[in-house]
């Protein structure tokens, strides 16, 4: 086992249409350890589902290379395949005339498992994601979190190496979302990489080791969630309740030194002002100021960005950069 | 070998005759297809006076009851798993996409046998005709010998499904010209003469020939052995062409990504 489960190099992928070629990964260069759960976030569009498929051999690389678990995606594909879990969201990709046991046994022997081999597997797979009282019932009877659960047992069938989750929690609501990601948290083991791509910075933020963010195809920012944060343009925002919205002194609050943005949204019966700035320091108080003017406040508190906040202000300075505007 | 070419294959078997059977679209087709053949089978025997004309008409509902509810099925298995991204997941698996798709021709083709029994049966009790069958294993076998080979044929049209939206339209021009082409519920000689060479590629021809001179006490059993030789080597010719095919077919969709459904 190579130290790093997945390294890309300079990967290309174009797709051909009738009449013009869409580039979906641009010279993408990446490497993601083993042992890691990895994160892939970037807009619709970004080129994170392709880059999967490629990586799982799905779709072939236009130009560059890739490997996983040692093995080249382009000329070694079914040795790759024999070594990864492929999972990807919604509950599409079963059979549902067929039992939840039955899924995974057919799937045990397209991996090349024994009769016996896959019994054994899928009796501690299905305990595993608590499906063992379902196990007998059709998959048209399941709800969607539990499509999703044997999915995921389905994509650890071979005991795989890497693991690749493809937006595992769309669609779920909150309680079958947290229920997954739980899963998912207990899918560390010695040796497995989990790369996951999902638009909930909640699941990236509380399941990934290191993350990287990608856009257009390109990677954009890589650390751990602490270091994107830090390495997001801002530093700091004041968030301040008010029990009316302010007009003027919205203008006047942009005006301010050391603010990036200033945005407001109603909160129920009161509104909620949100300040990014480079130091929140001094800024609170004149922040306050403005607001007293024209509104009650309510309630102020600086805080430091989440991870929502550094990729939407990536996503931000990609736009500026591009000249697209936000 | 046994890992990623017998299991993929009994797994899809099993698997796609267990869906079959509780799938409404398929068992439609499993009731339908008798009905719609038995009756054309039916007005062939009007116009029949002998045993050997009766037993070939007969039987040649099977036949074609193997032959169209292999080919209907297979075009409902196989689109409707494209388009439900089950396709897509047999592409991330180490088996070979033709291999699985193999194992569930042959399970739509096993279910054709039972549909080719119905079919029989509703000959015989419409018609009132019975047919001595005075060689049973040789019929058993030769069942078992025509399936297999007709069902070679629909996988080796299967490929064509996940191209074109298409191939399921032109699927029942190929249905209805084999069936006639293939002199099923009549001998060969009333066939046209430049026709008759081009009924020697199909399997239907010689699953009637097996057929019918297993039946009949008469028919030397050279014959039979010949409709044998020629099924097994059309049957090989088929599958080889159907694996052929899903391996170029898989080559394209990795390279295209035309399979694309999540």
């Amino acid at each position: 086992m190579p130290e790093d489960a997945v390294i890309c190099t300079n990967l290309r992928r174009v797709y051909a249409g009738r009449s013009k070629e869409t580039v979906a990964i641009d010279d993408l260069t990446l490497s993601i350890a083993s042992g890691q759960i990895f994160g892939l976030l970037g807009p619709n569009g970004a080129g994170k589902t392709t880059l999967i498929k490629v990586l799982t051999t799905l779709l072939s690389p236009t130009s560059g290379s890739a490997t996983v678990a040692g093995f080249d995606v382009a000329r070694q594909g079914r040795q790759v395949r024999r070594r990864i879990g492929f999972v990807f969201g919604g509950d599409r990709g079963l059979y549902y005339r067929l039992s939840g046991r039955d899924n995974l046994l057919y799937f045990g022997a397209l991996y090349g498992l024994s009769r016996t081999e896959a019994g054994d597997r899928t009796d501690r797979l299905l305990g595993a994601v608590g499906l063992s009282q379902h196990a007998s019932r059709r998959v048209e009877q399941y709800s969607r979190g539990m499509r999703q659960r044997l999915h995921v047992a389905r994509g650890l069938l071979t005991d795989p190496q890497v693991l690749f989750l493809d937006e595992p929690t769309i669609g779920l609501d909150p309680e079958g979302a947290r229920e997954l990601r739980e899963l998912i948290s207990g899918l560390r083991a010695p040796g497995r990489t989990v790369l996951l791509t999902s638009h909930y910075m909640m699941d990236i933020d509380l399941l990934c080791d290191r993350l990287t963010i990608i856009g257009e195809g390109k990677v954009l920012a890589e650390g751990t969630p602490g270091e994107i944060r830090r390495q997001a343009p801002q530093a700091e925002i004041i968030e301040v309740e008010l029990e009316s919205q302010p007009a003027a002194a919205l203008a006047a609050i942009r005006e301010l030194p050391t603010v990036i943005s200033v945005a407001i949204e109603p909160r129920g019966t009161a509104f909620r002002l949100t300040v990014t700035c480079e130091s929140a320091g001094i800024l609170l108080d004149q922040v306050l100021a403005h607001c007293r003017v024209e509104s009650t406040v309510l309630a102020s508190y600086v805080r430091q960005p989440t991870l929502e906040d550094s990729y939407l202000a990536f996503m931000q300075g990609r736009r500026e950069a591009v000249g697209v505007p936000a | 070998m046994t890992a990623f070419v017998v299991r993929p294959v009994a797994a899809s078997f099993r698997y796609q005759l267990r869906v079959n059977l509780t799938t409404l679209s398929s068992i439609l087709i499993f009731l339908a297809t008798p009905i719609i053949f038995g009756s054309v089978s039916v007005l062939f025997l009007n116009s029949y006076n002998s045993p050997e004309l009766t037993t070939r008409a007969v039987l040649g509902s099977g036949i074609v009851a193997v032959w169209t509810t292999s080919l209907m099925l297979s075009n409902i298995t196989l689109s409707g798993e494209r388009w439900s991204g089950v396709v897509e997941m047999f592409l991330a698996t180490p088996s070979r996409l033709g291999t699985m798709m193999l194992g569930k021709l042959l399970a739509n083709a096993a279910q054709g046998v039972m549909a080719a029994c119905l079919s029989v049966t509703v000959v015989s009790l419409v018609t009132v005709t019975t047919i001595s069958v005075e060689k049973p294993l040789l019929l058993g076998l030769s069942a078992v010998i025509a399936t297999v080979s007709v069902g070679a044929l629909a996988f080796a049209w299967s490929p064509m499904l996940f191209i074109s939206r298409n191939a399921t339209s032109v699927f029942f021009v190929l249905d209805t010209s084999l069936v006639f082409v293939s002199a099923v519920f009549f001998p060969l000689s009333r066939l046209p003469d430049w026709l008759q060479p081009i009924s020697r590629l199909s399997p239907l021809r010689w699953a009637s020939e097996a057929l019918v001179t297993s039946a009949d006490a008469n028919a030397p059993a050279s014959e039979t052995f010949e409709a044998w030789a020629a099924l097994a080597i059309l049957g090989l010719v088929y599958a080889g062409i159907g694996l052929a095919g899903f391996g170029l077919l898989e080559r394209r969709l990795r390279r295209t990504g035309e399979l694309s459904t999540f």
